[in-house]
């Protein structure tokens, strides 16, 4: 019945053909690991192709929703963060598996006549794999893929002659936008993996027609082996191997959250994927009108070096002892790739080190000197500046908050004292749209201390050596956390968590920044230059507050309970009611109020959402945390069983293989 | 005779088709190619429409060089054409106050390769944290790659002395200051 039917079918649809085609080969010296690496390439290859497929049903290619839909894979549905991990993992496992497979070809000098056309093939896929790799980096459309996005086709750009065409082309149009996404994604999704399987096709075909190239020893060659299932076997074993390692690394280095993409943002610094960074490094190098010699012409050499590589070397031999000169050409240009690599990778551009960790931060240390200089009356003013939460929005010496104007030297404004006084407890006067809370709770001699700080003279900035994430506020913190308990349940009856809860209920709607997973890394950052002056270094408590109840502004590190959800989407919904629409604390007079970060656009969602993820953080509920389940961890241990299960399996059937033998030689 | 005739008949049938199916192919090709590459190659300018933003008064603008050296950044609302996608956002500019008469506004984007540049108030110099291109707080290009200095935007004062500035984007990487949008 089955031959039956096998016949038929195969009278009229034959697959022997191409199957032998395919596999019925003999290898020069016999099947080897070494030979391994092309078929793993293409291994995680269609590893892509099948993740990637998956990754569409819920992915979208609009620059509102891509980020949200790709968290939302990652988060929410089953087996999405391992449909995820192992496309961008296999992303960089096939760049690391086509670099060794080049190495290797290189060293067995497999390019040579007659296989020249399956090295150019290969060189042709290397082409396409590096535009499939940089235009998917782009479309999660984070921060880190827009901006080697924007940073990648500008370059393009400045290509003389067809740059402007190139970059319009590369875009649709100027700018980065949605047009630039949807191209992307075509090229990424379907044009540029069209024509990678189409090459595939050509590069096993030129391959097929002289076969392995085999060991160089003629001696060695003589003895050949079968490809199938010799050869076949050790593929299938590598490529097992390769598929545990990428649940692994989905597992336990699951790709960042880097934060949805920002086109405003400075802080966020731009390094491109591993494998663009020698390419980075050299244009480091070039300066000026020389750039274009990193940026095209390097790299066009290399492209066309490689393009010669079989046309070069075009001795017979291909053993490496007789080809010594390709071999250490080879070697320096690994060599020089690998040192620009990991001078790329340690790389910090200047200024940024302490753009992040200084800025914010008052240093106690260098301040002795400084405030020797003051009159008594400033020291108090000083005190009171530092702890009142003026910093958060004023900078002094290049230390504090970004939102109001720079108070350093402020008496060589010409401001008097009763400026100054009505500017502190009434700003309006002077500017009816300031938004500076209205400070009327200082006593007379606090306001004196105050105006005579600002109008005493200010270190332009302080030493670099001093600014040490050591706070004022964070350490007053310290003894106020004791005050400040016994505080919060106070003879008037005053609860604080009370008092949260109903602020929280007046507030308006949770805005789009607590729907987004943002970055821990990029949140911290921001929290010390926007937060940290009111709210404390890691949110370990904060400045006082003079005449609101708590008597301080919250800690958020613990965060009130009320605030509190091991749900991170509830959690970040509420906290981000607060920094969207800001709050006024209990109390008859409170001198510091919750800005409205959001409401004023002096932060963008983006970067609420990066702050809310480290705030959440800080109380050890991770934004991204894994809704569905099976958890990975889980999912691991089952696939380590199967793969041991397998394993087992195979040996059983090995010794009653053997077993067999044995017999059958007897008998 | 008649054979060899027939063959020259054949032969000439033959390459009439063979031309024809190329002629035919090329013609083909070009008419449906240049339609196709032709939608798929951007536009080069993004015009919206030209504005003048309001800023701030120039009386509260801090002077950028004394007492301390910095200079200002100032947010304004802007409407974004994303082909078919309009946003408002806060986009922002750098206002460099020398003199009350003396106002330069720079665009945020560094002209090397489009990243957002920053004041570094330790070196007080603008520094682009993508490939460390540096400049002085007057725009010149102190190090790094970049291939021109800041790109200053035009300004206007009115409305009883308050600072208007128009938003404009220039291509970067290039020398030259060429305007690409507003």
């Amino acid at each position: 019945m089955k031959s039956g039917f096998n016949k038929w079918f195969k009278e009229r649809f034959s697959l022997d053909g191409m199957f032998n085609a395919v596999f019925d080969e003999a290898i020069p010296g016999g099947s080897s690991f070494f030979f391994t690496l092309g078929s793993a390439t293409l291994f995680v290859f269609g590893l892509q192709i099948i993740t990637g497929i998956w990754q569409l049903f819920y992915y979208v290619p609009t620059v509102d929703h891509a980020y949200e839909s790709l968290s939302y894979l990652r988060i929410f549905v089953p087996y999405g963060w391992l449909i995820h991990g192992i496309h961008y993992w296999g992303a960089n496992l096939m760049a690391v598996l086509i670099a060794l497979h080049i190495i290797r070809v290189f060293i067995w000098g497999a390019y040579k006549k007659p296989r020249e056309l399956t090295w150019l093939f290969g060189i042709l896929l290397l082409l396409l794999t590096v535009g499939i790799i940089f235009t998917g980096a782009a479309l999660p459309w984070d921060e880190r893929g827009y901006w080697a996005a924007e940073v990648g086709t500008s370059i393009a750009g400045t290509v003389p002659f067809i740059g402007h065409f190139l970059i319009r082309f590369l875009r649709g149009g100027i700018a980065m936008g949605q047009l630039a996404l949807s191209r992307f994604f075509v090229f990424h999704a379907i044009l540029l993996p069209g024509i990678t399987m189409l090459l595939v096709v050509f590069h096993l075909m030129a391959f097929r027609k002289y076969g392995s190239v085999g060991p160089w020893k003629a001696s060695k060659r003589i003895k050949t082996g079968p490809f199938w299932p010799d050869q076949v076997a050790k593929d299938l074993i590598v490529s097992g191997l390769i598929l545990l390692l990428l649940i692994g690394l989905s597992v336990y280095f699951p790709p960042p959250f880097t934060g949805p993409a920002d086109p405003n943002d400075a802080v966020f610094l731009p390094k491109p994927e591993w494998n663009f960074l020698f390419l980075y490094q050299l244009l480091k190098i070039f300066k000026g009108p020389a750039e274009l010699i990193g940026t095209v012409g390097i790299p066009s050499l290399i492209l066309i070096i490689f393009v010669l590589v079989p046309f070069i070397d075009r001795k017979e031999s291909h053993n490496p002892v007789k080809r010594l000169g390709m071999m250490i050409g080879g070697f320096v240009f690994v060599a020089l790739v690998l040192i620009f690599t990991l001078m790329g990778f340690y790389s910090k551009p200047p200024g940024n080190e302490n753009q992040a960790s200084a800025k914010p931060v008052l240093a106690q240390t260098g301040i002795k000197k400084e405030i020797s200089k003051l009159s008594p009356e400033a020291i108090v003013g000083k005190k009171l500046f530092e702890t009142s939460g003026c910093t958060a929005c004023h900078v002094i010496s290049g230390v504090g908050g970004k939102v109001g104007p720079d108070l350093t030297n402020e008496y060589k404004r010409g401001r008097s004292r009763d400026w100054l006084h009505v500017q502190i407890t009434d700003s309006k006067t002077h500017y009816p749209n300031s938004i500076m809370p209205d400070y009327k709770n200082f006593s007379k001699i606090q306001l004196k201390g105050l105006i005579a700080y600002l109008l005493s003279p200010h270190p332009a900035s302080l030493p670099a050596s001093v600014k040490k994430i050591n706070t004022l506020s964070g350490n007053r913190s310290k003894n106020k956390t004791g005050t400040a308990k016994n505080s919060s349940q106070n003879k008037t009856g005053y609860s604080w968590a009370a008092s949260t809860a109903k602020t929280l209920a007046g507030l308006g709607l949770p805005g789009k920044a607590a729907s987004i997973i943002g970055n821990v890394e990029l949140g911290k950052q921001l929290y010390q230059i926007n937060c940290a002056t009111c709210h404390g270094a890691e949110g370990k408590g904060g400045v006082g507050n003079p005449g609101s109840y708590l008597g301080k502004v919250p800690e958020l590190n613990p965060i009130s309970r009320v605030l509190f959800n091991k749900d991170p989407q509830k959690f970040a919904n509420n906290i981000d009611r607060f920094i969207q629409h800001g709050s006024i604390p209990a109390g008859p007079h409170p001198a510091l109020k919750m800005f409205h970060y959001g409401d004023s656009y002096a932060l963008t969602q983006p970067e609420i959402a990066s702050i809310e993820a480290y705030i959440l953080d800080l109380n050890h509920v991770n934004r991204a945390e894994i809704r569905s389940r099976p958890l990975p961890r889980q999912f691991f241990v089952l696939s380590i069983w199967i793969a041991g299960l397998v394993i087992v399996l195979l040996v059983v059937i090995w010794f009653i293989y053997k077993k067999t033998l044995r017999k059958s030689s007897g008998d | 005779m008649e054979e060899s005739k027939d063959r020259v008949k054949n032969l000439s049938r033959r390459s009439f088709f063979k031309v024809a199916t190329l002629g035919i192919g090329t013609a083909a090709s070009f008419l449906l190619g240049l339609p196709l590459i032709g939608s798929i190659v951007g536009k080069g300018k993004i015009f919206l429409h030209k504005t003048y933003s309001r800023l701030v008064p120039v009386k509260d603008i801090p002077n950028s060089f004394s007492p301390v050296k910095r200079p200002s950044k100032y947010h304004f609302p802007k409407t974004d054409q994303d082909a078919y996608i309009t946003t408002k956002k806060m986009e922002n500019v750098w206002v460099v106050k020398k003199s009350e008469k003396e106002i330069t506004t720079f665009s945020p984007i560094c002209p090397h390769l489009g990243c957002r540049y920053d004041w570094d108030q330790e070196k007080k110099l603008f520094v682009c944290p993508c490939h460390n291109s540096i400049y002085t707080i007057e725009g010149k290009v102190v190090s790094g790659p970049a291939p021109r200095g800041l790109d200053t935007l035009p300004t206007e004062v009115k409305d009883q002395d308050v600072l208007y500035v128009e938003y404009e984007r220039f291509k970067v990487g290039v020398p030259q200051k060429i305007i690409i949008g507003y």
